[in-house]
């Protein structure tokens, strides 16, 4: 049976910046119709993330990262700071399955748009918040992004080397986890009320959904009240297991041997220099407690190569090694590229680019997915959503354009 | 009274190792059925993997294990054996899910795979998770968490140019592809529940940790860097007295905001620091300036007074720490189970909250084949004297 699962889902996406936003992605990939809320006063902090520093026309949409998280779904604006605005919010809830939002929880609240509102106006409504910290507790309307959730959930004391202070994971990608997690849940309630009617509401903190995957290092210091070491590359027990220099500039081939099948195996995959049979590496034992000079004798192999080739080379020989990979190459690979990770599509304004699809690390058999449509431009769809959804007429959509309740054009910049 | 929004869902649990079992996890918390099948006389390797009781190894006392495995059955059963596959060709009769993370084509050796079992069952959602999917050019290669880490693109958004890469700590990669895999599943029931079939979800690691990084392909393709470097400037760590602190340095209002608060209103209209190009430029220099503003300072105090400015400082507290936070406390996030071999052990709880269908924590990581009888005789009718004689042919 053809048609992706969520046909038929509304959700209003009220949400910034990524965590809350790649939720709705997600949900949008698998065929939800997604409504993105901004306003002409506030734009979505994120049309600003990895654009140039220097001054250009329609700055708001040039983010790769905002044009990136933000694919299949539609845009209005609408002013929720004043009373017509949250009014049109209210509609819009009356005929939607879920409302997601990631602002600390007084600010849901000082709109009067928070649950208990939204349940009265649609009694089957799913609400999601993902605050930093949680919507409820002392610390609830504390302010967090990516680097503060990522530090609270104890990742960076996990990171880097033994000898060496901890370390950031330069990424961000605790928003992402929250949006999985947020997706996830949202699926959860859809279930429950596919089989009940009932809707509810969601309280994702991201520093609990991130801080549950070490769940493995909360329990050592529960158990033995061990605080965990950082392991810069290495591993528990295996050896080698590490990052190694290739041939070329800043180009790193990572590699983790794990039994002494693969251990033999390595060895003839390199050539059989003679220090691959020395006793000091002959078991795990000795090759982990000899790392230091084993691995300095594997980079000397994989210095004279090509990342890519080292990574075929112990590939093949059935040892897991994975090239560092470049943008560049990431947009190149034949594996993704077979796999449709990247779709190229053309937007107004920043012209044709590929883009991640959102859901590609889960592809459903029945359910082929591409991206539908690019991010939305500024406002694109005030009319489609007001006219066409709310059945609004042109006079009454043309007296909100003239209130700067809704507009295409960010005040003030 | 709460519900369950998988009340009634059943699960075959075919999964090892991290991503496998921390799906099923989940999906266990929302009050599906979930059967854990594993390998007579060993079982799943996470029961081999670190942190053990007292560092003493054995297949009761893993830490990992016991976080991964919370609110399943497990039952042993040798799916090399004839007898092993058929026992398990009756299980799907009536399960709604089966989630493995085999290595690619080793349920179709099994004549396990979704295209074979759905004629014994249409409605049957199956979802696979594997290092790079279940086809493309590598689909039979191996991975790690580091090598997932490394392919991922991550590295070149840190800016942390000729320096080696390091990976992330913990299991991230596993956990992050165990994610996407109950989302995927839950998709696949929802839409099973509409047209009354299911469908075969294909979970890729390496896809699953592209997701999670920052874009790196994207600002590439707008702008043509390779690195990203503004974003390791971001997230800085500083030292203060009694541990790190996190700040970001960014934003030109947040550091007019910081100089304040840090009492160096001089810096807001140094010239160095005073436009976004500037900031980049002389970047150590605005570091070291704040670094030493804070080095004799207790984090605790730090934190709670950015909160007061709205500066969104970062605790970077330890393991330790982070089940001492006030905030984890009131909102009961840790929760206690207790274990026939381990005893009581803290663990983290639900990832989120819902108000009608909480996710809840009921029961240990299952012992070893501990559920046999149940499963087995309960519900496919085995006596326990085929139940005897199935353990000695070692099929179970």
């Amino acid at each position: 049976m053809s048609g992706l699962p969520l046909e038929g889902i509304r959700i209003i996406d009220a949400t910034n910046s990524w965590s809350g936003p790649y939720t709705v992605q997600l949900l949008a990939s698998l065929g939800a119709e997604a409504i993105k809320v901004e306003s002409i006063q506030y734009l979505d902090t994120w049309r600003a993330g990895g654009t140039q520093l220097m001054e250009q026309e329609y700055l708001w949409e040039r983010s790769p990262l905002w044009n990136s998280v933000n694919t299949d779904k539609l845009g209005i604006t609408l002013a929720l700071n004043r009373p017509k605005g949250v009014e049109i919010f209210k509609r819009l809830v009356k005929i939607s399955d879920i409302v997601a939002e990631n602002y600390t929880p007084r600010v849901m609240r000082n709109f009067g748009l928070d649950y208990p509102v939204l349940r009265e106006v649609n009694p089957g409504i799913i609400m999601i918040s993902l605050p930093a910290h949680g919507s409820s507790g002392p610390w609830q309307d504390y302010p967090g992004y990516a680097a503060s959730i990522e530090q609270m959930a104890g990742i960076p004391q996990l990171t880097g080397y033994p000898d060496g202070p901890p370390k950031m994971s330069g990424t961000g990608f605790t928003d992402p986890i929250a949006g999985v997690n947020g997706a996830t849940a949202v699926m959860m309630a859809l279930l429950f009320r596919q089989m009940t009617g009932k809707g509810q509401y969601i309280d994702l903190s991201q520093i609990e959904a991130v801080t549950s995957l070490i769940g493995e290092a909360v329990i050592d210091y529960s158990m033995n009240r061990r605080i965990q070491p950082r392991r810069g590359n290495r591993h528990p027990s295996m050896a080698p297991h590490g990052c190694y220099r290739c041939m070329g500039d800043d180009l790193w081939v990572n590699i983790a041997v794990s039994s002494d099948e693969e251990w033999r195996r390595f060895g003839e995959a390199i050539g059989s220099p003679p220090w691959v049979t020395e006793s000091r590496f002959a078991d795990g034992m000795s090759r982990w407690h000899n790392q230091d000079e084993l691995d300095k004798l594997v980079e000397g192999w994989t210095i004279r190569h090509d990342h890519y080739e080292v990574m075929h080379t112990l590939q093949k020989a059935g040892i897991a090694a994975g090239a560092v990979l470049t943008s560049a190459e990431l947009l190149d690979d034949p594996h993704l590229k077979e796999r449709g990770t990247y779709q190229t599509i053309e937007r107004a304004i920043v012209g044709t680019h590929p883009y991640p699809v959102s859901s590609a690390p889960m592809k459903l058999s029945d359910s082929p997915v591409s991206i539908r449509r690019p991010a939305p431009l500024l406002g694109e769809h005030n009319e489609y959503v007001l006219r066409d959804l709310l059945g609004m007429s042109r006079e009454e959509i043309q007296a909100l354009a003239d209130d700067q309740i809704i507009g295409n054009t960010p005040l003030g910049i | 009274m709460t519900e369950e929004a998988l009340a009634g869902v059943k699960v075959l649990d075919l999964t090892h190792h991290i991503a496998g079992p921390y799906c099923t996890r989940i999906l266990a918390g929302f009050g599906a059925d979930v059967v854990k099948v594993e390998k007579p006389g060993e079982g799943d390797g996470a029961r081999r993997m670190t942190p053990f009781l007292n560092d003493e190894p054995g297949l009761e006392r893993s830490g990992l294990f016991l976080y991964l495995n919370s609110n399943k059955k497990s039952i042993t059963l040798n799916l090399k054996s004839e007898t092993g596959v058929k026992i398990f060709r009756e299980l799907v009769k009536d399960a709604d899910i089966i989630v493995e993370n085999f290595r690619p084509g080793v349920m179709e050796r099994l004549g396990l795979d979704h295209q074979t079992l759905k004629e014994l069952n249409p409605g049957l959602v199956m979802t696979s998770i594997s290092n790079f999917g279940q086809d493309g050019p590598y689909r039979d290669y191996k991975s790690a968490h580091l090598v997932a880490w490394g392919m991922s693109g991550a590295r070149y958004n840190d800016g942390a140019i000729g320096r080696r890469p390091v990976q992330i700590g913990g299991w991230l990669t596993h956990y992050v592809a165990g994610l996407f895999a109950v989302l995927g599943t839950g998709i696949a029931l929802y839409r099973r529940n509409i047209t009354g079939y299911g469908q075969h979800v294909d979970v890729s690691m390496m896809e699953s940790t592209i997701l999670i990084t920052c874009y790196p392909t994207v600002v590439y393709s707008y702008r043509g860097i390779l690195h990203n470097a503004i974003s390791k400037e971001r997230m800085g760590l500083f030292q203060c007295r009694d541990g790190y602190i996190g700040i970001n340095l960014f934003g030109r209002l947040n550091w007019e905001m910081l100089c304040t608060f840090l009492g160096v209103p001089e810096l807001i209209r140094d010239p160095r620091f005073e436009t976004p190009l500037a900031m980049v430029e002389h970047f150590e220099e605005a570091r070291a300036e704040i670094a030493e503003k804070v080095a004799g300072r207790e984090k605790m105090e730090l934190f709670q007074s950015g909160v007061e400015w709205r500066i969104p400082l970062g605790l970077v507290p330890n393991t330790r720490e982070v089940l001492g936070s006030p905030q984890h406390q009131a909102r009961g996030f840790f929760e206690e189970v207790d274990h026939p071999v381990m005893g009581k052990v803290t663990m983290p709880g639900a990832p989120f909250k819902m108000t009608e269908t909480p996710w809840q924590l009921k029961s240990p990581a299952p012992m070893l084949g501990e559920h046999n009888e149940e499963v087995y005789c309960q519900r496919l009718g085995y006596s326990k004297e085929e139940l005897v004689r199935l353990g000695e042919r070692g099929i179970i």
